[in-house]
This record gives structure tokens, C-alpha cells and sequence, in this order.
């Protein structure tokens, strides 16, 4: 009977979910191990396993240590291996970022860019480079140049934020605006900057063009805590997001605080975003793309979309990567460049196979 | 026993009040109107007690609490919208739209129980949407998805239900469905209902009370017979309308007259003749063209006669069911007297007016403008054995003009009237022969001589 | 049937004949990388058309002791990378010692050398000038794809003597692990490389000559280092006295001294300013550059400014790659044709002189020759 088939089908759902993201983590962990394999260096499968072997308290004795030179230990732990969990986190990010944007917004154009997280970042990236170069290098090492490009994107939303406030409420559309005249005016600012900047444009213009070639652990470690700590406190909203896509006064009606959770899924996503582009630049697509690709298979339920959409944006900006690196010769292509060509027909394929109904 | 009460409630946009001195209580099992026209602040007074928009003065109190001193989540659980319309652009199936009704009932990390999908089901079969229930609600019909958005208000459990316009875009059965369904709701759940409309035929049907607004304030507040009058009609949308009750569904309806269009007083009498319905346009369009009107004899059972009291056009009456009178007859000849202008319409003749007839006559004899409208042949009018058409005859012999289509009767008369203006501003010319009433051949193809 | 493709699909992952390259030409490289994404996006898709009933099988079975199981998989797996990602923590730490050697770069940068630096890369042609001058150059075992002086770098990169590890801005971190140097020769403008590969262990000089003393200061530098002193002492007095030869030409023919443009770049017009090397390059072979007093290393300029200073030598640099007779961007006569130009006195004179733009690209060991180029061009009657 068709009433009860919907009823089991309904409250079986949250069971489903689980299977799905349990799937998906099990895929991730396939292909960080897979992608391992990819890149310049010739190093076998077997190798890869070993070295990684090596690294586990106890598989350590089974494993003839001689046989993998340090060479290629070097290559696999210390270039490869963070460089791919950089892409799942950073790619995971973006597509939670997305996903929370597109859902405050209601506007499927959203991504996490569009409050101006990746002019700010880029433009004091730039500052940073042009005035701060060597001095940087001595005296902060690594953090210095991360903890710029951080600090110019999240004060760039802050910026966009305050100003678009009216009394104790932010309306949408001025948000928007806000945004998208922040954007224009800082990537006026920034031009003029590139222009000055001299041998280094061609650094600055590589960085922000997105890639993941000089990560290295601390990258990793930084960011890390920032996008998983983002999801985990973003998911406690998602049944919220899914009222607020229904229109502000809708869900306010139905007991949700609509300006208190649109101020803290900002602010997470918007320092997610920092975090992000801090390590990798700026990555275009997943963001926006990732979110809609997801939500096409699995249905616009945040409570599901968040969590898929952050797999599967880590599982796909990997792959990107992968690419990127082996593509063309010695030299790298930019990861944005990869994520555009390989998602499109993607999505377009996704687009027209659609089906007319979701299942429950 | 539950109750609303709007307490001096002030809402203003910048400087502009927009609703002001707003004062009701509203019962449990109360289904209460909002009527009003465009701009009057109907919406708003909705707003406020959604605390959608705060008021600049006044409080809302929902059973001994005031409505903004409570959470979001616990107004919710009290208080249930729905919109004029749900733009929902994701799809999310009508169950999902349904069970976030649920929400304010629900713990943030909770997932539905079987309890919240039991209330679900049973509020989406109360709406007629189950059989809806997998389908995305971007695909669904209007009428369906206003019906999940009340399957959605539901599902909140609420005390108060409040409407705005939840009909605008539904046929007719939709219309009568909802409406049937809400009514049940409040009657058997004991909700307070508040709706605001704009169709005053449903509204008299199934609301209990009305709020009449106009003008940012109320107009009039009370049960549907108190505030649904012609008068407040009048007043508040500048209509005429006939208020009645109907014997079948027992409840009043509201029939509109065309709009009144504002004209100089001609200070003209003119009296009607009529009767069974064929002088009430004429009359309307008379009154409305500025001439004092007056009528009779009418009976007072007559349709034309209700549309004299409407109109507020002095009338003779006679009692029903009885031929006119002598009495009436001589009320009606100093009736005629003041008047400048007759108008005789299709009316049929029986024994019982046929004395209007004769006192017409006797006026065309004197020399009073009389326009007949001839528009359904008088034999087939006539049920005085002849006797009526005998008397027509002779008004045509008189000189009274007769017309085929009562749509020509303003332009005629208002030309007469012109003249006699006319006439009556210039002297006499000298040695020009004065207006008689040209013997019989005249029609109103031939154009009339001064 | 499933056992042969699972086969199959393991002896492609396994020996992974389309996942890397085995050599390090570039054209083959270029080839097999496009195909190597494409075999793995192949890969892929089979092994989730082969994973795919199992995955609906479980899907029916799914109840509570699978869930727990796999949920308890995770949680291991988890803890267990956490624990080898926090162990691996040094990785590549600076071999300690006895430190006999202490090398501060031009970014004020301290480098400590426990032995003489046998496996060199360079990321920029100049650094590879450098090595190669100090007679190094054997030791050199990676550069760059821009390189080709002082030897066709190009043709023993095809060849397979000398690895590439890419172009200016992306050299690949995994080449240069897997070429194992000990010395890494950079420049400012991999910054962000330097940072990475410092925290890998590598030893990297940052080099950055603006001007002639610079570059002698790199060259002892580069040959303390690399244990070549002596080399570089001798190549810097070598310089040195080339240099003072041609400055006592002028000097001695007291003939006034011209006001120069040298066109970097175009569009939009670049010239070069105080900090740069061709700055130097000009004043030393008796010239005045005419925007010697702008602050910007490469400042761009507008065609006014340029006519009304009004220079009495253009130098037109070629393009680095195809040297030839021609500036990059046109023709002489079109230099000559530009809006305005006609007024200025190096037209008029027809004192244009294109030069080899691979020769005036970076500041290195050549500089003496740049000089002697700049001095022909400024006197002609003298050189």
C-alpha cells in the first residue's frame, strides 16, 4: 500500500544517510591511498604501502624497512601525502562553505567567495608579498604569509557584514550588494598593486590562481581543525538551513532565530573560507558546483547535503590535484583550471539525467 | 479557555501610521474575518501578531503571556502562519514541507519520531495531501500546494491560526475546501482562527466574526450580521450593495451594484413608473446622471421596490398583494405634479397597477415630457384584456415619446433637460410659437423642432 | 567473469605502467601525463562499476553489527593516521654536526653546510650562470626549462643528462626530492618554494643581484658554498678588470655622456628603475638611464614622459627565446613610428640599438658582457 511503503521509506531515512556518508568516508580513504600513486617520481604500489606501514606502531616489524630508499620515503610523506590531505580538507571546506552560503542566501549563484573572503585574501596576500617579502621569510617562516591571506579574508567579511547592517537585522540583498562592491573595489585595488609589484606578480598571480604545490604538514595541521570543527558546529544548524531556504519569515514562523543562525553560519563558513585560501589560494568551482552537484543525487535536505557535499568536494578537488600535477611535464597546472574543465560536463551530465522525484 | 487580545496595537512604516488604535479579544473556536479594502492595513494587523512586524505601541497577548516576550521556538508552538504564497524553490518532497511543522516541537538534534510522522499523516489526510506526500512541492499545483502549507501549519499543533489571502489563487472548489477545513479546525480543535479575505461571500459564510477595516483603523468588529451591512459597505469601499441572506446556505451574501460615479444634482424631478424589476436599472442610471428621482406605485413586495430603499428614492407604496388604492393613486398625482419628467417603463400591467396607467396619461394631457420605453411590446405586457394597450395608445396620442431601448432614455432625458434649462434662462422670443406636443406620427427617428 | 576484471584492474594499479613517466622528456612527459589522467579516470570507473553490487548487497544487510563494525573500522583507522601524521612530525630535519660552514644569502638567510655540496639545482638562469662560472657546473643536476646558457640545457634535458624541475614559479617539489640535492639555488621570486623546501631540509640559497657588486657578492657566495673560492675570486677580479677597462675607454675620451631608454617590456611600456641591475648596467658602461631616479624597480611609463625626456640612445632588447634582429614587440620602424616619438632626438639621430634580450635578461656572471654591449651601443666610436 503506497501510504505504507512512504511511512517505511521516511523512517528508515536516517539509517540511509549514515550508510551514505560511511560510503563515501570509505571512498575517500580509497583515493588518498590511490592518489599516493600519481605523481613525477616512479615509486611502486607496493612501496607506497610499505612506507605508510612503516608509520603504524605496529605493522612497523612486519615491514622489511630496507627496501623503500628515503628518497621516495622523503617524496611520499613529506610532498605527496600532505599535499592530498590538503585537497581533501581544503576541498571538503569549500564545498561545506558552499553549501551553507548557497543555503543562507538562497541563491544558487552563492559560494563562499561571495562576500569577498577571496579578494581580501588575495590583495593582502599581495600587500604581504610586496612590502613584507624577505622579511617575512626570516623572521615568521612559514605562518606568516597563511596567517595574512587568513586575517585579509575574514576582515574582508567582517567588513561586508557590518556594513550592510540595519539596526539589528541584515537584510539578504544588502548583504549581497555589499558583497559584490567590496569584491569590485578590492580587485581594483589589488590590480593597481600587481601593477607595482614588479618580478613578484608572476609569485603573486600563481598564488592566487590556487594550487597546492608548497604544502607542507603545518598547512595541514593548521587548517584542519578549522574546516572539521566548522562542519561538525555548521551540521547542529542544517535543519535550520533547510527552513530557511523556505524564506526568512517562513522560518521564523516555525521558531527559527533567522538572524542568529545566519550570523554564525557566516561567520563559520567565512573562516572555513580563510582558513582555505590561506593554504591553497584561490580555488574556483567546488564551491559553487560541488553543493548543486550533490544536491541533484541526494536531494536539498541539509542535513544529508552538508556532510556529502564536504566528501565528495574533498574527493573531487584530490583528484583535480592529481591531475594538476602530472598534466603537463614538470611544471603544474592551476587546480582551478582542472576542477572547471573536469566538472562541467560533469554537472551538465548530472543536470540531464535528473529525475523528477527524490526518493525520501 | 484560550485567549488573543490585541490591546491598543500602533503600527507605523518611518513616521506613517499604518495601523492605529487596534482593540479585540479573540475566543477559542472563533474564526474571525478580515476584511477591508486594499491599503487599510489588514496585512499588517496580521504581521503584528505573527511578530512579523513589531507595533510602535500596544501589546498581544496570547493566553496571559505577551506574544514578544517569548522565544521564536514557543510562539511556534502556539501560533501557525500561512502565507498568501509558498514560492519554495528547492524541492524538498511535501512531506518534508509538512514535517517541519514539526519543528518547534523538536530538540535541535533530534530526528522525527514516529509520534511527529503519525501527527504528520494525520494532518496531511485532514488537507487531503497525503496521496502527496513523495512528491517534490515545486511540481504541485497552487491549490495543492496552499493545501500542504496548511497541512504544514497543522502539524505545529497551534492554538492560533492565522491566513493571510489563502485563497487567492485557488478555483472555486479549492476556495470552498479550505475554507470548509478551516472551519471544521477551529470549531473542533477549538482553535482561534484569523483570516484575512477578500471574498465577503465566504467570509459571511463561514466566519464567525468580522473585523472591518478602513484606513489603518477598525471600522467595525462583531458578528457577521452586525458588521456586514449595506451601510458599512457603503462606507468603508464606496460600493453599493444589496446585503441578503440566503435561505440556502443560511448565511448572508453580498451583491454589489455598479459603481456610483459622482454627478451634479440637476435639480430635476423625475418620476419613474416601474415595476417587477424593470425600472431598477433605469432608476440607478437616473440617479446616477443627478436627477432627483421618485417613483411609485410600487408594491412592496416588488424588486424595484428594495431598489427604491436602497437608492433612497421616495416612493408610493402599497401593501402587498393588493391593487393600488385611491389613496396611493392621489399620493402618486402630486407625485407627478413636482416632477418635470415621466419615464414609464416595460413594466407588465395588471388590474392591480393599471391605475398607474391612467394617472400618467392624465399628466402627458397636462403637458409633462413623458418617455415611454416601448422595449417589449405592450400586447405581450397587457393582462387587462386590452385595457392597458387602449391607455398607451392614447399616451401616444398625447404626445408622451416612446423608445425602443431603455440604454437611449439618459441621453434623451438629459437632452430635455437641457432645454427646459435653456427655456428657462432666455425670455421668450417674440412671436415664437411655444412648444406643443406634436400630434401622434412623431418617432424618434424624426428629429424634433423647437 | 568479476575475477578476471578485478585481475586485471590490480595488474594496472600494481604495475601502474600509465601512472608515471620513465623518462624525463619533456615532449613524452607532456603525452603521458594527459594519458595517465585519463587511465586513472578509466581505473576509477571500473572499480566502482565492479564495487557497485556489492555496495547494493550491503545496502539490504545494513543493520546494527555491520554499522558498529565498520563505524569501529574508522575509528581506528583515525586514531591510527592521527598517530603516524603526529610521529612524522620531523621528518627531513638539517643534519647536525660539526657545522664548518656558515653562508648567509641575500635575504639574510643563515645556511649551515656540514660538507661540500655535490648535488646542485637551480631555479633560475642566472643561479645556473653562476654555478656553471664558478666551475661547478658538473655538479649541477637540475634547472630550469628557461635555461640555456651557457650550454643548450634544453637538448641534455631531452637527452637525458639533466632533469627539469619546471618553469619559473612551479618548480616541482617531487623532482626535486627525487633528484636528492644538497644545495638549492634561488631567487626571490620563489619565496614561497623556499619556504617549503627549508622545511623539507633542503639547504637553499636565495640569490638576488640587483647590480654589479651584487653579483660578485653571489658569486663568492655561490663559491664559498660549493668549496670554489679560488674560481670565484678569480672570475670576480676577471669581471672586475674587464669592467674597469671599459670605464677607463670613456673616461678617457671625455665625451659627454648619452641619456638612454631601455625598453624592458611592452605593452604597457616598462623601463627599469634605481634597484634594478640594468640600471647599473647603463651608468657603468657611461650612460644615464633616464628614469634612474624612479623608486619601482620596473616602473611602467608613459610615451609622454619617455618624449620628454627626450633620451639620445633606445635600446631595444630582443626576445629571449628567438634571439635575432628584432625587438620582441615589432620592428625598429614601428618603435620609430610610435605617436609622438618622431621628436626624439635617438630617432631623429637614429641611435636605436636592438640587443640581445637573453643577454640583458638577468643580472649573473655576464654583466660584464651587458656592460660591453651598453658601452658599444652608447660609443660607437669608441668600441
Amino acid at each position: 500500500m503506497m501510504t505504507d511503503k512512504v511511512k517505511e521509506k521516511y523512517s528508515k531515512r536516517s539509517k540511509r544517510w549514515k550508510l551514505i556518508v560511511l560510503l563515501l568516508i570509505v571512498t575517500l580513504v580509497a583515493v588518498v591511498i590511490l592518489c599516493l600513486n600519481i605523481g613525477f617520481a616512479p615509486i611502486s604500489f607496493y612501496d607506497i604501502l610499505a612506507i605508510l606501514g612503516k608509520q603504524i606502531p605496529f605493522l612497523n616489524h612486519y615491514i622489511g624497512s630496507s627496501s623503500v630508499s628515503s628518497i621516495n620515503e622523503a617524496i611520499i610523506l613529506q610532498i605527496r601525502l600532505p599535499r592530498i590531505l590538503a585537497g581533501a580538507i581544503v576541498g571538503a571546506g569549500l564545498a561545506a562553505a558552499g553549501v551553507m552560503y548557497q543555503g543562507v542566501f538562497r541563491n544558487p549563484m552563492a559560494d563562499s567567495y561571495l562576500l569577498g573572503a577571496s579578494a581580501g585574501a588575495s590583495f593582502a596576500y599581495t600587500l604581504a608579498v610586496i612590502y613584507a617579502g624577505s622579511l617575512a621569510l626570516n623572521f615568521f617562516g612559514l605562518g606568516f604569509f597563511q596567517i595574512v591571506a587568513f586575517l585579509g579574508a575574514v576582515l574582508t567579511v567582517f567588513l561586508v557584514y557590518f556594513m550592510s547592517r540595519v539596526g539589528n537585522k541584515v537584510p539578504i540583498t544588502t548583504l549581497l550588494l555589499s558583497g559584490i562592491v567590496v569584491n569590485i573595489f578590492i580587485l581594483a585595488l589589488q590590480t593597481v598593486f600587481e601593477l607595482r609589484s614588479g618580478k613578484a606578480l608572476i609569485g603573486i598571480v600563481a598564488w592566487i590562481a590556487g594550487g597546492f604545490s608548497n604544502i607542507t604538514w603545518t598547512n595541514v595541521y593548521v587548517v584542519f581543525p578549522f574546516v572539521l570543527i566548522g562542519i561538525v558546529i555548521a551540521y547542529f544548524f542544517t535543519k535550520d538551513l533547510n527552513m530557511l531556504s523556505m524564506g526568512d519569515d517562513t522560518a521564523q514562523h516555525l521558531g527559527v532565530n533567522t538572524e542568529r543562525v545566519r550570523q554564525i553560519l557566516l561567520l563559520i563558513s567565512s573562516l572555513i573560507t580563510g582558513a582555505v585560501v590561506s593554504i591553497s589560494g584561490v580555488i574556483g568551482f567546488v564551491g559553487l558546483i560541488i553543493p548543486h552537484m550533490t544536491r541533484l543525487v541526494i536531494g536539498p535536505d541539509h542535513r544529508i547535503l552538508l556532510p556529502t557535499s564536504a566528501i565528495v568536494g574533498a574527493i573531487f578537488l584530490i583528484l583535480c590535484d592529481s591531475v594538476a600535477r602530472v598534466a603537463t611535464g614538470a611544471s603544474e597546472l592551476p587546480v582551478g583550471v582542472i576542477t572547471a574543465l573536469a566538472g562541467t560536463p560533469f554537472f551538465i551530465y548530472l543536470l540531464r539525467k535528473r529525475k523528477t522525484s527524490y526518493s525520501l | 479557555m484560550v485567549l488573543l487580545s490585541v490591546n491598543g496595537v500602533e503600527c507605523r512604516y518611518g513616521s506613517v501610521k499604518i495601523l492605529e488604535e487596534v482593540n479585540f479579544t479573540v475566543n477559542e473556536g472563533d474564526f474571525v474575518g478580515i476584511i477591508g479594502p486594499n491599503g487599510s492595513g489588514k496585512t499588517t494587523l496580521l504581521k503584528s501578531i505573527s511578530r512579523t512586524l513589531k507595533p510602535y505601541k500596544g501589546t498581544i497577548i496570547l493566553d496571559k503571556s505577551d506574544i514578544y516576550s517569548l522565544k521564536s521556538v514557543d510562539l511556534a508552538k502556539q501560533m501557525a502562519i500561512v502565507p498568501q504564497e509558498s514560492n519554495i524553490g528547492f524541492s524538498f518532497s511535501a512531506l518534508d514541507i509538512v514535517m517541519m511543522g514539526r519543528n518547534p516541537h523538536m530538540k535541535r538534534f533530534q530526528m522525527e519520531s514516529d509520534t511527529d510522522l503519525t501527527i504528520v499523516r494525520k494532518a496531511m489526510n485532514r488537507t487531503n495531501t497525503w496521496h502527496l506526500a513523495d512528491r517534490p512541492i515545486n511540481e504541485l499545483s497552487g491549490g495543492e500546494k496552499q493545501r500542504v502549507v496548511i497541512a504544514r501549519a497543522l502539524a505545529q499543533e497551534p492554538k492560533v491560526l492565522l491566513l493571510d489571502e489563502p485563497l487567492t489563487h485557488l478555483d472555486m472548489i479549492n476556495q470552498l475546501e479550505i475554507m470548509d477545513l478551516v472551519k471544521e479546525l477551529c470549531v473542533k480543535e477549538r482553535l482561534i482562527v484569523l483570516e484575512v479575505i477578500h471574498d465577503l461571500n465566504l467570509a459571511a459564510r463561514y466566519c464567525s466574526s468580522i473585523l472591518l477595516l478602513k484606513d489603518a483603523k477598525i471600522f467595525a468588529a462583531g458578528p457577521v450580521e452586525n458588521v456586514l451591512t449595506s451601510d458599512n459597505i457603503k462606507a468603508v469601499f464606496n460600493v453599493d450593495a444589496i446585503v441578503k441572506k440566503s435561505l440556502v446556505t443560511n448565511s448572508l451574501f453580498v451583491i454589489p451594484l455598479t459603481l456610483q460615479k459622482p454627478s451634479m444634482p440637476r435639480n430635476c424631478a423625475i418620476h419613474l413608473i416601474a415595476g417587477a424589476g424593470t425600472g431598477t436599472v433605469v432608476m440607478k442610471a437616473l440617479v446616477d446622471e443627478g436627477y432627483e428621482v421618485t417613483a411609485g406605485v410600487l408594491n412592496m413586495l416588488d424588486t424595484d421596490y428594495e431598489t427604491t430603499e436602497l437608492l433612497k428614492i421616495p416612493t408610493v407604496s402599497e401593501a402587498p398583494f393588493s391593487p393600488i388604492t385611491e389613496q396611493s393613486k392621489k399620493k402618486l398625482s402630486e407625485m407627478i405634479k413636482k416632477s418635470a419628467i415621466i419615464v414609464v417603463t416595460s413594466v407588465p400591467f395588471g388590474y392591480g397597477n393599471l391605475s398607474n396607467l391612467e394617472t400618467a396619461l392624465e399628466a402627458v394631457k397636462r403637458g409633462t415630457r413623458t418617455y415611454v420605453i416601448d422595449e417589449v411590446p405592450i400586447e405581450s405586457r397587457d393582462f387587462t384584456a386590452g385595457k392597458a394597450t387602449a391607455l398607451m395608445a392614447e399616451l401616444k396620442k398625447a404626445g408622451a415619446i416612446f423608445i425602443k431601448h431603455p440604454s437611449e432614455l439618459p441621453t434623451l432625458v438629459n437632452a430635455t433637460h437641457a432645454k427646459m434649462e435653456l427655456l428657462k434662462r432666455q425670455p421668450e422670443i417674440p412671436g415664437h410659437i411655444k412648444d406643443k406636443p406634436k400630434p401622434i406620427t412623431q418617432t424618434i427617428d424624426q428629429k424634433e423642432t423647437i | 567473469m568479476i575475477n578476471k576484471a578485478i585481475l586485471l584492474v590490480n595488474d594496472c594499479i600494481l604495475k601502474r605502467k600509465w601512472l608515471y613517466r620513465y623518462n624525463n622528456s619533456s615532449n613524452v612527459n607532456q603525452l603521458f601525463g594527459v594519458w595517465s589522467s585519463v587511465g586513472f579516470c578509466v581505473k576509477v570507473y571500473i572499480f566502482g562499476w565492479i564495487i557497485h553490487p556489492v555496495i547494493r548487497g550491503l545496502k539490504e544487510k545494513m543493520n546494527k553489527k555491520v554499522t558498529i563494525s565498520i563505524v569501529a573500522v574508522l575509528i581506528i583507522v583515525v586514531i591510527v593516521s592521527g598517530a603516524f601524521i603526529y610521529t612524522n612530525n620531523n621528518a627531513g630535519s638539517n643534519k647536525t654536526g660539526s657545522q664548518n660552514l656558515s653562508v648567509i644569502d641575500d635575504e639574510g638567510y643563515t645556511t649551515n653546510f656540514t660538507s661540500v655540496p655535490q648535488r646542485i639545482i637551480s631555479l633560475a638562469p642566472s643561479n645556473t650562470q653562476i654555478a656553471f662560472a664558478v666551475g661547478v657546473g658538473n655538479r649541477v643536476v637540475g634547472v630550469t626549462d628557461y635555461d640555456h646558457y651557457p650550454y643548450n640545457f634544453t637538448a641534455w634535458i631531452a637527452a637525458g643528462n639533466l632533469t627539469s624541475v619546471g618553469g619559473f614559479s612551479t618548480p616541482n617539489k617531487e623532482t626535486i626530492a627525487s633528484l636528492n640535492p644538497d644545495l638549492i639555488l634561488a631567487t626571490p621570486i620563489n619565496d614561497p618554494d623556499v619556504i617549503t623546501l627549508r622545511s623539507l631540509g633542503y639547504k637553499v640559497l636565495v640569490l638576488n643581484p640587483n647590480d654589479v657588486n651584487g653579483v660578485f657578492t653571489d658569486i663568492n657566495l655561490v663559491g664559498k658554498a660549493t668549496g670554489a673560492t679560488q674560481n670565484a675570486t678569480d672570475l670576480v677580479n676577471s669581471l672586475t678588470s674587464q669592467i674597469n677597462a671599459i670605464q677607463a675607454k670613456i673616461s678617457a675620451a671625455n665625451l659627454p655622456k648619452p641619456t638612454v631608454y631601455y625598453e624592458v617590456w611592452t605593452p604597457p611600456l616598462m623601463s627599469a628603475g634605481t634597484t634594478s641591475f640594468i640600471n647599473d648596467v647603463i651608468s657603468k658602461a657611461g650612460g644615464i638611464n633616464i628614469f634612474e631616479n624612479e623608486t619601482q624597480q620596473y616602473p611602467t611609463v608613459s610615451s609622454e614622459t619617455i618624449v620628454q625626456k627626450n633620451p639620445d640612445v633606445i635600446l631595444l632588447p630582443t626576445d629571449m627565446a628567438n634571439p635575432g634582429d628584432t625587438p620582441f614587440y615589432g620592428s625598429v620602424n614601428d618603435v620609430k613610428a610610435r605617436p609622438g616619438w618622431s621628436s626624439i632626438s635617438a630617432v631623429q639621430n637614429n641611435r636605436i640599438i636592438v640587443v640581445d634580450g637573453d643577454l640583458f635578461a638577468e643580472a649573473g656572471p655576464r654583466i660584464a658582457d651587458q656592460i660591453a654591449a651598453a658601452a658599444k651601443a652608447f660609443y660607437p666610436s669608441l668600441f
